[in-house]
Parts: structure tokens; sequence; C-alpha cells
């Protein structure tokens, strides 16, 4: 996997200070995306072990409230190993931290078991160790720059936990 | 003339000496150069082709100058550019008739100031104070004042070498516009005693208030009376009007009951108490509201509304009833600062005054505390409107020997001092003040020496008996002052209640009172002695070994004269261009060091340098500590009114490292289409700068609201070219992706 940037005091992915790590490559191709560079997979840096502890490591820090994974789209299937091991050494090592992931897939899309597109072995494990899913491609007639943490109108905050135990999407009271 | 200059594009603008901004003109230099030249026999003359190519010289110097170039200036490189020539007998007649012009020029030194002034052409008045509209009558006759006051004080008040150092840009002599009056700075006026025991307002008694409202309404009168007497800013507590809300409910409970009586209505006491909640409410928003409108309109004598602070420090009310109601009334004052208030155009926008301080403490910075509510209150306040800017308890018991207090208007802070005490035996704040400033250029000191160390510590040490001196001259001119210059703030409580005809000048010695030595600059002076920014490992401990002589100096200084200096991180308005401007006059262009418009305020990391909010923070702290006169840390965010969260992190992390900071955050307003964001400055096509809803892409000043921090205070006028620049570079501590390509990022990583 690559990666194109990492902020360590992000203010405008998530709610509170966070560190917003960007993964490189993404099939959506949403008219209007203000990252379309980081639609190859090649785009950025190679991801190392390195860069992987120096995100656990910033999370450790008392004014950061957690972790937001974008991109690029941190759930293409090449991506979600890579995905999956972060997050949970992050439910280990940092339990404080709030973790979310920006994702052009649907809830629905991620959990159907036959959408070779975005499921994977890994996907149920990721979902378990975040606790907010911003899920929809980029919809540029529904662009809205009043809208918290999301781009356009018909994107979702999802609390994820309260997803799971549900049943059924819950929308995250922000 | 047969020989015609070439068409040079200067659009640098000239300042004349009365203050106006005018276009170079090259025909001007040519015909004082061709003047001078008729008057030398013909065998000295230059001809026409030299006096042209003088005159292109000094038009191309000027084109590339990066700010408006004074006529003295355009003089200097005349004369150099006649010498250039060989032309030693047309330059000794243009220098005498330079002279022949000053000498009749200072027959009469204030009139060109003061009609350009009523003109409204006089740029450096203009530029001078971003809080004063020089348009208005009253506000014009300031500044008359004002012109008076700089010219005696320039001639006949200072020493002149003080005036020499002042001109040059090697110090600061503030306020010099005030300085002929016998008026100090700043203070925290003691609005317990003022209510609690009484006042006298222009000559009428005013008793202790029976009501929450009125003692509102004679908190404001207070505060117009006591700005009209000082040139700088003043703070009030809150904790001092809250215990008028016991005495509201006690009344208003007295009525209520005396009203069901008379109708025959039952006094049950839960019924009796509600009602007497509701109506106390209505009180707390009326007189809350009073403050707030009272102090932005009211015009002092000094032109403008007062510069004052209030000061909400909970653990100040007495724990219980008065402490609740304190901070029922801070609820009020950041509710209603969260609506803001009405423009002339009835949209509600942010006011400048009065500024917020708020005590971040135990008991209200993490949930689960008592406050925890009233602090997130605060946090949605200050994304939306600047403030109230924090203190910490926490770190300010550490540095202040175990007291909590706020700085009297903006950041000048009072010292702690063992011989001045309240009746309980407590160290006394309320009632103090500051006799006034002056600032050390150390960039000036560090280019001086050349980098040479052993040089820069001599120099030093020059330069601050020069600024010693000069603050003996402003102690001076206070001492002597009778208390009835302003009865308001010696004889009637504000500051003193000394009697009639006695002097101040107990209260200027044995710590009652301090006067800052201001410094400026620490960032650039680094980079010229090291090489290095102040972040730097070697370039800190030199910063912090600076620091501590400056604070020895003063600590000299007041051992040998019984009278409180103290160090200041001075904020810099117009001087910070002034400063700039000298250096590379004195020592040309040097990256890092001269080679902004402006200087870096007191220890703050250089605006253009990659730091995040935490890091910057923390950093200064260990400076902030070395300035114990005053000083403020900011860290400039984007708008965060949905991120209430992170305007909470950063708070709980001042609470933890650093005792006084603010956040500049972006909260604008486009009436067009409602945005309610960061309005941004945009380059257009002709170079000029502009302000542009990023929602709807509306340009109309007149149909938005931008309000930001331009220096102490907070300015919602539109600012000047300069100005708008300045804010247009500021760099953000927190990150926003949205700009990644922008370089607005400054602690973006990539590795």
């Amino acid at each position: 996997m690559n990666f194109g940037q990492i902020y360590y005091s992000d203010v405008a992915n998530g709610p509170g200070c966070r560190t917003s790590f960007f993964v490189s490559g993404c099939r959506h191709h949403c008219p209007g995306c203000f990252n379309a560079e980081t639609w190859n997979f090649d785009y950025g840096h190679p991801y190392t072990i390195d860069i992987e502890n120096e995100l656990v490591e910033s999370l450790k820090e008392s004014y950061i409230d957690g972790i937001s994974i974008l991109g690029g789209e941190p759930m293409e299937p090449e991506n979600q190993p890579y995905v999956r091991k972060l997050v949970e050494r992050i439910r280990v090592e940092v339990p404080k931290s709030n973790n979310w992931i920006y994702s052009g897939y649907t809830w629905e899309e991620l959990t159907d078991p036959k959408n070779s597109a975005c499921h994977t072995e890994d996907t149920m494990s990721v979902l378990e160790n975040i606790d907010v899913l911003v899920d929809g491609e980029f919809h540029q007639d529904e662009r809205d720059i009043t809208l918290h943490f999301r781009g356009s109108a018909n994107q979702r905050l999802i609390d994820v936990p309260a997803t799971l135990k549900a049943g059924e999407v819950v929308l995250l009271d922000i | 003339m047969v020989a015609t200059p070439q068409d040079i594009d200067v659009r640098t603008k000239v300042i004349k000496r009365n203050g106006r901004e005018v276009n170079f003109q090259i025909e001007k230099i040519i015909n004082a150069i061709a003047k001078a030249n008729k008057e030398v026999s013909e065998l000295y003359r230059m001809n026409e082709h030299q006096i042209v190519a003088v005159a292109e010289n000094v038009a191309k110097r000027v084109a590339q100058a990066t700010h408006a170039v004074s006529v003295e200036d355009i003089q200097d490189m005349v004369e150099t550019g006649i010498m250039e020539m060989r032309a030693y007998e047309v330059a000794q007649i243009y220098v005498r008739y330079r002279f022949k012009r000053e000498i009749s020029r200072k027959s009469n030194t204030t009139d060109d100031g003061i009609l350009a002034l009523i003109d409204q052409v006089n740029e450096e008045v203009k530029q001078e104070n971003s809080n004063k509209n020089p348009v208005i009558n009253s506000t014009q006759r300031d500044y008359m004042a004002g012109e008076v006051s700089k010219d005696l004080t320039k001639r006949v008040l200072l020493p002149e070498d003080v005036v020499k150092a002042h001109e040059e840009g090697i110090i600061h002599f503030h306020d010099a516009d005030y300085f002929a009056q016998r008026e100090h700075n700043c203070d925290l006026i003691n609005l317990e005693d003022m209510l609690q025991n009484g006042t006298v307002i222009s000559e009428t008694m005013i008793e202790k208030p029976k009501s929450f409202y009125t003692a509102c309404n004679i908190t404001t009168q207070i505060v117009a009376q006591v700005a009209s007497n000082q040139y700088g800013g003043q703070s009030f507590s809150l904790a001092h009007l809250a215990p008028f809300v016991d005495v509201s409910r006690q009344k208003i409970k007295a009525q209520v009951i005396q009203e069901r009586q008379a109708v025959g209505d039952d006094l049950d006491e839960e019924k009796v108490n509600r009602i007497v909640k509701a109506r106390l409410q209505t009180e707390i928003e009326s007189g809350i509201q009073t403050i707030q409108y009272q102090l932005v309109t009211l015009m002092t004598t000094n032109g403008q509304t007062p510069f004052v602070t209030m000061f909400i420090y909970l653990d100040e009310a007495e724990e219980g009833q008065t402490r609740d109601d304190l901070a029922l009334l801070a609820e009020e004052v950041f509710r209603q600062r969260i609506r803001g208030i009405k423009n002339e155009k009835g949209v509600w926008v942010t006011p400048a005054f009065p500024k917020i301080i708020y005590v971040l403490d135990e008991d209200n910075v993490t949930e689960r505390t008592p406050y925890f509510e009233l602090t997130k209150l605060a946090a949605k306040c200050t994304a939306k409107r600047m403030v109230p800017d924090y203190i910490s308890a926490k770190v300010m018991k550490e540095l202040k020997n175990g007291n909590v207090y706020t700085c009297m208007g903006c950041r000048s802070f009072l010292t702690v001092e063992d011989s001045v005490r309240n009746a309980d035996g407590s160290n006394k704040f309320y009632g103090r003040f500051n006799q006034g400033v002056v600032t050390i250029n150390l960039v000036d000191v560090a280019c001086t020496s050349q980098g040479d160390m052993d040089k820069f510590l001599e120099i030093l040490d020059e330069r601050l008996e020069l600024c010693h001196r000069a603050l003996q001259c402003r102690h001076n001119r206070l001492k002597g002052t009778p208390s009835d210059v302003a009865p308001i703030l010696w004889q009637h409580g504000a500051l003193a209640r000394l009697e009639k005809g006695e002097t101040i000048d107990k209260l200027l010695y044995g710590g009652y009172s301090t006067i800052s030595l201001g410094y400026a600059g620490l960032s650039e002076m680094c980079q010229r002695m090291l090489g290095v920014s102040h972040t730097d490992e070697k370039g800190k401990e030199f910063a912090l070994s600076v620091m501590q002589r400056l604070n020895d100096k003063c600590q000299e200084w007041k051992k040998a004269e019984n009278i409180s200096y103290s160090v200041y991180g001075t904020p810099l308005e117009s001087t910070t261009y002034k400063f700039a401007k000298s250096l590379q006059k004195r020592f040309g262009i040097i990256p890092h060091v001269t080679d902004k418009n402006y200087i870096t305020n007191s220890y703050h990391i250089h605006v253009t340098e990659n730091i995040d909010a935490f890091k910057k923070l923390k950093f200064e702290s260990e400076f902030q500590k070395l300035s114990p006169g005053g000083a403020i840390s900011y860290v400039e965010v984007p708008n965060l009114q949905t991120n209430i969260p992170a305007v909470l992190s950063i708070m709980r992390y001042i609470y933890d490292n650093i005792m006084y900071a603010e956040l500049n955050t972006k909260s604008d307003y486009c009436e067009v289409c409602g945005y309610d964001g960061e309005i941004r400055v945009v380059e257009e096509k002709s170079g000029k700068l502009a302000w542009e809803c990023p929602n709807c892409g509306n340009k109309d000043q007149d149909k938005m609201s931008v309000a930001r921090r331009t220096c102490g205070y907070i300015g919602t006028q539109f600012w000047n070219q300069g100005r708008t620049e300045e804010i247009k570079d500021r760099v953000l501590h927190i990150a926003t992706p949205e700009f990644a390509n922008e370089e607005m990022n400054v602690n973006a990583s990539v590795k």
C-alpha cells in the first residue's frame, strides 16, 4: 500500500484534533474529487512498518482524539489488509483513540459478502475496530461546505459499534 | 530640458513629511537637482544627462522598495547619487538647501501634520491604530492633541539621545501622543471597592447599588470615565458584580411576596421561587446586555471605545451561592457574545470589546467537573467570536506565587509584590497600574554587533541603559501628579482613594505600580547571531540567556530605585513596520533577519516557521515565564465552529502547559448566501487583495462581516492592503487538508 499524506493535528475530518492518514488508490473516480491524484495506487510513498509505528505513536498524545483514515480509498481490497492491521493495533495499543474511516463504498456494499468489489476477509475486522464510518461516494451536485466532516449530503456518519449491535445502520449523534 | 528620463514604472508611494502619501514623480527630483546645479559656477555643473541618470537611479530604487518610502529617504538617495557623479559642489548646495528647509519647518512643527489629519490624508495616523476611525470629529480632536503631544515630547520633554534612538528605531518610546499629559498606561480597576463602598463620578456621589442591573450600569460609567483618563487598557472582574445577583434576588423575592399578599395569593415557597428565578434571569440578561452594548457604543475622550477586558475567574467568588451566581453571569456573557451584536445593517457581528478572559481551573477543565458545561460554552464562544482568551490557573499559580489574576487590558501583567497587600493579607492586584513602556529592538542590537557575541552583550547593556533612562523619564513625568487630574482614578477608588491635592507619588514606588521594559524580535536576533531560529537548541539557549539578562537588569534597577521594572512582550502595532524599515535602512536586506516588512513580536516563533499548535504553546511557555511584565501566546486555527472538541483539546493543553494564550479562530459571515465560516483573502488579477466568500464568491465588503485579531484586540473594519497581506500570510498551526496544496499547512508531514 502507498499513502499520500499524514497530518498530525487535523481538525477537519472528525471531532477533536486528529491524526489523519491519506492512503493511495481509488476506483470511484467521483467528479469533483479534491484529491484526484490519489486515485493512483502508486501515488505517494510506500507504507512501511516505521510509518505504522509513527501513526500509532502519534495517537498517544493527550491532545489527539483519534485517527481518520481517508484517501484514496482505504476500503479498496488491496488496502484492506494494511488498514485492518493498523486499526487492530490501535485498538490494543491506544484504546482511547477514536477511529474513523472515510469510504466511497456504502455500509451495505461493504457488509455484503457477495460484493467482491469491496467485501474481503478483512472487512468485518476493520469495521469491528473503528468507531465511525463516513460512507458513500462524493456527489458534486450535493456538495455542501457547511456540512460537518463530509463533502456531500448523501454521505452518512455511521456509528459503527451501534450499527453492528443493532443490525441496521445507526447514524452518529453529533 | 533636452534629456528626458526613461519611463520607469514606480508604484511605490512616497510618504511626505506631513504623513500624506503621494505618487512618486521623477520630475520633482530632476527639478531639485537642476535648481542646485544652477547655483554653482559653470565649471562644476552637471550636464542634463547626468541629472536625469541620478533621478532615474533614484526612481529604480524607489520602485524596488517593498514599502512606502519617505521624503527623507529619497533626499538621501539624491545626495548619494550626485556625489557618485562627483559633482561635489552641486551636492553641497543641495544639502545646504535641504538644511535650510528643515530649519524653516522646525519653526512650526505640527501645522502640516494637523492639517493633513483634518483633510484625512495623513496615512501614518490612518494606519497607526486599527481601533480608531480618524474620519470622526471627536477622534480627530484626540489626534490633534496627539500631534501636539508628540511634538512637545520630541522637542522639549525628552533628552536628545532618547529621541534620536527612538527615531532611528533602536528603541521605541511608546505613546508619545499622550506623554505631554500626566497619564499612565493601563490598570486593573478596583470595581469591588467602588461598588461596595461607593464612588464619585463627575462630582456626583454614587452609593452602593441596590440591584444587579444598577451595578452593571455604574460599571459601564466607571469604565468610560477611567478610559478617558489613561491611554492604555483596563480590566475589571465579573466576580465583583456577582454579589449583586443575590441583592436583586432578595429584593425581587420581597416584591413578589408583597404583590401576592396584596391580591390574596398564597405564599407557596416553590411558586414564589419560580417567579423570582424567572424575574432574576430577566434582570441578569438586561444587566449583561447593558454592559455589552454600552461598552461598544461608548466613545471616550481618546476617540475610541474603551479598551476593556472582562475577567471571569470562578474561584474569585466565594464558594456556594456567590460562585454559582458568577457562573450564571458568565453563562449569560458567553450566550450573548455568541449571538454577537447587530451592526448598522442589522447583521449579527463579532464585537471587539469587551475582551473576555476565562480562567481554566481544576473545577471546570475536564468532563464531570462542576463547571465543565460553562467551559464548553466558552469553547463555543471562542470558535464563534475569538474570545474568551484563556488563563491557566494551574500554570499561573506556579509562576505567580500561588496567585491567579488578570492582565491589564490585553497583556500587561502586574508582578506579585510582597509589600503590596489587601487588608486580609492576600496579595493585592485590583487598583494597581502600569506607568508605561519603552521597547528595545533586539534585532538592531544583533545587527549592530555584526554577530560578534562580546560586542552584542556590550551593546545590549548600553541600549538597556538607554531604555532605563527613557523609562525614568516616564516615571518622572508622572511624579508630582496631583490626584485631582483624574479624580475617578486617584480619589474615588478605581486605583486609589487619595486626598484632594495629594500627589500620586507613593503609588509610583514600592511595587504598587509597574513600569515595563518591552522587547521585540527575539526570533530575528537569533537568526542574526547564530543563523538559526530560537526553536533550535542553540538558539533557544541564547534567547533564554538574553531574556534572563533583561530580567536581571530590571531587578538591578528595581533594587536601586524602588520602582517595579518588569520585562514585557510588547504588542507592536505600526512599530513593527517602523523597526523593520529602520533595520533595512541601516543594515540592508539580511535573509531571515531584515527581509520582511515586520519583525516578530516578543518571543513569538516566526509566523512562517513550521510548528503545530501544541508544540508552539509548549515551547513559548518557557519564554512566557521570563516575561513577567506580560505576554500572550496565540495559535492560528481555521474555523472550528463544527469541531468544538478540538477547541476543548487546545484549551486543556493550555491549562496543562501555558499561563496565557488565545486562539485566532475564523468565523465570518456572508450576507449574500448566509455562509458562516472563514472568508479568505484572494489576490485579484490586478494584484489587489480582496475578501471572497468561498461558498458563493461574493466580494462585496459591504455584504460580509470579517473579524481578525490585528493587534492586541479584535478588528472588524476592513484593513489596508499592507495589513491584509499580513493576514493572508498567516500560517495555520492546525492542519486542514482542504488547503494542502496552498502551503498553508505547517505540520504536514511526508516522509
